[in-house]
């Protein structure tokens, strides 16, 4: 057997697994599609997100490194930080709903410099024994039992490795965990077009905020999204996100051109494209088959964050550990997957399908909609599933005013259950 | 008969992963490229590509 553990892919799950298995003695191979870590062109958010329990943790930003302060586990970083104190909802006329700390005193999230932060990561490992085979693709494989093969494509030669542990950690489109049989209970959900431009000049955009833009008039059926970059003041990422049916290259056109925002556009220009596209599945319930173990985005609805990648790699590290001495590291992280990210829980995926607000509502609807939380400061939460529960809580505070004012927007609330008969 | 990546290509990478061939590789650019000889034309970089920069070889229908 050529390796004790071998992972695929060289991200925040795999690498910090990698680094982890290494300090504890384990042979580990990583394989990456990439040719080095020199360049990071995959769209990403690229934030921590530092709200209490998130993933059920709490993170810390401390002086060259952050501190999961629950699990224990702490990653040296030193690259660059910016903070983003506002997170703002714009309805088509410019209705705001605005998420915030302590009034904008105290930030949300922390955008941070991915590409560093893995290159760092990389040579860590690289330092603590653990090889890597770069450029290399993996076309398939088997679990035998008492050892993984995995089938792999460098230079154009096929060649099989073996392995007694095998840690997947591809990202989210799950390709190579399907072809080892794990994504076989999971539904698969819609795919999604994700194009991200880093731009300069656009005018009338708060500094280190996110800012989503919500309605038709913006040409997107999700929406178009003005966050801060690392570049400093005056340098934003636009994010679009499309569908097979309506592509990002097609609304970013529209968004900067034809929507309510094009004004701000006039005198923008592009300094650097990046883009992913998502096919997203349910999430892996099971993550744990025989010898392999599929970790991060891979096993996750859509995602875990950077920062859940690395809670997933110190983990897996834990039980692959587990497993060779014996013990029943995989069930363990099973559970700890089932209990600590919030896609696992039915009750939040129950909320998060009730809470739509694009597609449902017009754009004279969604006006009416947001100008009832204008006043309001909703507080802390970047959940993909508790932010727009805070949304509809806050609009329900006023669920009498809209009955009255507006019935036939009541009616629809009904219908997708956002409000009661 | 093969795929072709144009300069619209912005690096993600996910044509690689699904290419059931194993014929898209990262080039020293950054950007991907298909081997024209392990290409089976399946369709399903194009398929995966977020930017539309993957599309038949000129001259094909």
């Amino acid at each position: 057997m050529n390796h004790e553990c071998i992972i695929i892919g060289a991200g925040p799950a795999g690498l910090m697994a990698a680094l982890k298995l290494a300090e504890a003695g384990v042979r580990v191979l990583v394989i990456e599609q990439k040719i080095n870590m020199d360049k990071l062109n995959r769209a990403c958010s690229m934030q921590f997100i530092i709200d209490d329990d998130y993933e059920d943790d709490v993170l810390k930003l401390e002086d060259g490194k952050l501190v999961f302060t629950k699990s224990g586990l702490e990653v040296p970083y030193d690259g660059k930080l910016v903070p983003v104190y506002n997170k703002y909802y714009h309805s088509p006329k410019d209705h705001v709903i605005r998420f915030t700390r302590e009034s904008g005193k105290a930030p949300l999230s922390y955008k941070f410099d991915k590409q560093h932060f893995l290159k760092s990561l990389y040579d860590l490992c690289a330092e603590k024994g653990v090889s890597f085979m770069m450029g290399t693709l993996v076309m398939g494989g088997k679990d035998l039992g008492d050892e993984v093969q995995v089938r792999v494509m460098h230079d154009r030669e096929q060649s099989t490795l073996s392995c007694r542990k095998l840690i997947i950690a591809e990202g989210v489109n799950a390709v190579v965990s399907g072809k080892f049989g794990m994504n076989r209970d999971r539904k698969s959900a819609a795919t999604a077009y994700c194009l991200k431009y880093l731009m300069e000049g656009i005018t009338g955009v708060e500094n280190n905020s996110w800012n989503l833009y919500y309605g038709e008039c913006y040409r997107s059926k999700t929406a178009c999204i003005i966050g801060p970059s690392l570049e400093g003041d005056g340098i934003f990422e636009v994010t679009i996100t499309g569908s097979p049916e309506l592509m990002p290259k097609k609304i970013f056109e529209e968004f900067t051109t034809k929507s309510p925002m094009a004004p701000n556009f006039r005198n923008a220009k592009l300094i650097k494209k990046s883009g992913c596209s998502v096919k997203s599945y349910l999430s892996m319930m099971n993550p744990c088959r025989g010898n392999v173990i599929c970790i991060g985005d891979c096993a996750a609805m859509i995602e875990v964050e950077t920062q859940g990648g690395f809670l997933c790699g110190d983990r897996a590290a834990k039980a692959v550990i587990a497993e060779m001495e014996g013990k029943n590291g995989f069930d363990e992280y099973t559970k700890w997957w089932q209990d600590s990210f919030e896609f696992n829980q039915p009750d939040h995926m129950i909320v998060s399908q009730g809470y739509a607000l694009a597609f449902v509502y017009t754009d004279d609807e969604l006006d009416y909609l947001f100008s009832l939380c204008e006043g309001h400061e909703l507080h802390g939460t970047y959940s993909q599933y508790l932010t727009p529960k805070l949304i509809w809580d806050c609009i329900r505070l006023s669920s009498a005013k809209i009955r009255e004012e507006r019935p036939e927007i009541y009616a629809k609330m009904v219908k997708m259950g956002q409000a009661e008969q | 008969m093969a795929r072709r990546i144009s300069d619209e290509c912005v690096g993600c990478g996910t044509c690689a992963a699904f290419c059931p061939k194993g014929a898209i590789s990262q080039a020293v650019t950054g950007y991907y490229v298909v081997d024209p000889e392990g290409c089976i034309d399946c369709g399903s970089c194009e398929k995966a590509c977020p930017a539309e920069a993957i599309a038949p070889e000129e001259g094909q229908a």
